[in-house]
């Protein structure tokens, strides 16, 4: 079978860097390196591969030679250690009057329009019950969803957004260099890559959870070697050790940036987790109740708004009413 | 070299138009007229530097792209200078670099943090352990509790990364 020029060259790389790692290895003995050196003189692009390898050590021979050699790796560490996590501050909740609905209709913001994100390097929140969209600098679109910090970080070799709280969604826009740049989402558990795509990206407890909509990604766990794709239509999760399919997206998932809430016959209780999201009120729901399933799509664009009356809709819909449980505080229970 | 001029633009015309909004815009960014000065003059340096003959549609959205990638440049090598330094005064024995020293290691910082970019933490860990500190694959392994052979497989997988950057990212 004919090989391409290309496809050569990337497989002499490959073999280059395996060469590179058995020969830093302390065991490597002259055996070793009388097959390296037959390696090298096999083909002409092995050599030039190699000539790379040696490219890229120099830089890292220099930072030995001249300064200690400690100070150079902490600094490079240093400078992609992530921002502390910082606690959301809730918004106003004591300020708030007690019980009833009244006090849900504290200023929450509203979700803005669109706009253009000028800085390359910013970090962005979002306040709980508040949404936002923008624009990043190569078209992508990029939601955020209540309660949510990520910091979007566009370099000249990557397209980088790290989710530290909360859940995004992306619509990847083209990159018009002349090399595209990978996307890429990062969490505590791992990387996802935008394979040219509609996904979105949420951190849950201990994982993080990937629903995709359009294309594909690829999930990297941070501390593991397998990936795995995940395709439009499809939804999947990392922990920092392995990632694994979860079955059909959710709509869920990609209604929220248009404002909606959408239950899909899931039980009420974790529809009010859901909902608890956009809002600082505590949610619950007894345990005669808790179980009910629950169909329907909610406006949830201004919670402050939204949240009487989709807590009004329950009560028409189920047999169960709203009762104030405490400060800030409600329960639902059986009628 | 001077592409700009063989595909019918000219660059002092270029100069004369936006030379003055661009370094209003570094100097908001910077917060130094000089700083942006050179960042102005090194962004038109590298529009003289074009590979591309095809002329320049959009002079203003090319100079801020170019601008930006230098900004971000400059921000990246002014936290590693800072990080670097404040590595160098916890040593228990001070160390004083000259300017020229100084000048060699940023750079040689600049290059390796940019080969970086794409590793997983622990493999990135691993790299600058071999390639800096010198330290074996058994003492790696040891110091970040996997084995040897893990070790060897990182060493493959960060090399392959950066040689994959260079072959993907012709700088320039």
């Amino acid at each position: 079978m004919w090989t391409s020029p290309v496809d050569k060259d990337n497989a002499a790389l490959a073999a280059a860097a395996e060469w590179f790692a058995r020969l830093g290895d302390e065991t490597a003995d002259e055996v070793e390196r009388q097959r390296w050196r037959e390696w090298l003189a096999a083909a002409p692009e092995h050599a030039r591969a190699w000539a790379r390898v040696e490219m890229i050590a120099r830089p890292f021979s220099r930072l030995r030679a001249n300064t200690p050699p400690a100070c150079s790796r902490q600094a490079l560490l240093e400078v992609r250690r992530e921002p502390r996590r910082q606690t959301l501050r809730l918004l106003g909740v004591g300020a708030m009057a007690l019980g009833g609905f009244a006090l849900l209709g504290a200023a929450l913001p509203r979700p803005t329009q669109w706009q253009v994100l000028a800085a390359l390097n910013a970090d962005l929140r979002t306040g709980v019950g508040e949404t936002r969209q923008l624009e990043l600098d190569d078209g992508s679109q990029l939601s955020l969803n209540t309660a949510t910090r990520v910091k979007v970080d566009y370099n000249d070799a990557l397209r980088r957004i790290v989710l530290y709280d909360g859940e995004i969604l992306l619509d990847s826009g083209v990159d018009r260099r002349n090399v595209p740049r990978p996307l890429v989402v990062d969490t505590v558990h791992g990387r996802v890559t935008a394979l040219g795509t509609r996904f979105s990206v949420r951190r849950v407890g201990d994982q993080t959870r990937v629903d995709v909509f359009a294309g594909a990604v690829r999930l990297a766990p941070l501390d593991g070697d397998a990936t795995l794709t995940v395709e439009a239509g499809e939804s999947g999760h990392l922990t920092a050790r392995q990632a694994a399919a979860n079955g059909a997206a959710a709509a869920a998932r990609e209604g929220w940036t248009k404002g909606l809430l959408i239950a899909d016959n899931v039980p009420l209780a974790d529809f009010l987790a859901e909902l608890g999201r956009y809002t600082t009120v505590k949610l619950e729901a007894e345990p005669r109740v808790s179980q009910l399933r629950l169909v329907g799509v909610y406006r949830i664009g201004n919670p402050g708004r939204d949240l009487p009356l989709i807590l009004a809709a329950l009560e028409g819909s189920l047999p169960l009413r709203v009762a104030t449980a405490g400060h800030d505080h409600l329960r639902l229970i059986a009628k | 070299m001077d592409l700009a001029a063989a595909s019918g633009e000219c660059i002092g015309d270029i100069y004369r138009a936006h030379h003055g909004w661009l370094h209003g815009w570094l100097r908001r960014q910077t917060g130094c007229g000089e700083r942006a000065a050179d960042l102005a003059h090194d962004t038109f340096l590298r529009l003289l530097g074009r590979q591309e003959a095809k002329p320049l549609g959009e002079p203003r959205a090319y100079l801020t792209t170019v601008a930006r990638g230098l900004l971000v440049d400059f921000w990246r090598r002014q936290a590693l200078e800072r990080a670097w330094l404040d590595a160098l005064s916890s040593q228990p024995e001070p160390f004083a670099p000259s300017p020229e020293e100084k000048a060699l290691t940023l750079e040689a910082l600049m290059q390796v943090d940019a080969m970086l970019d794409r590793l997983k933490p622990r493999v990135r860990e691993a790299f600058l352990l071999s390639q800096l500190d010198g330290l074996t694959y058994r003492e790696i392994g040891e110091r970040l509790s996997v084995s040897e052979r893990m070790i060897k497989k990182y060493m493959a997988e960060a090399m392959l990364n950066c040689l994959m950057l260079n072959v993907d990212e012709p700088r320039g």
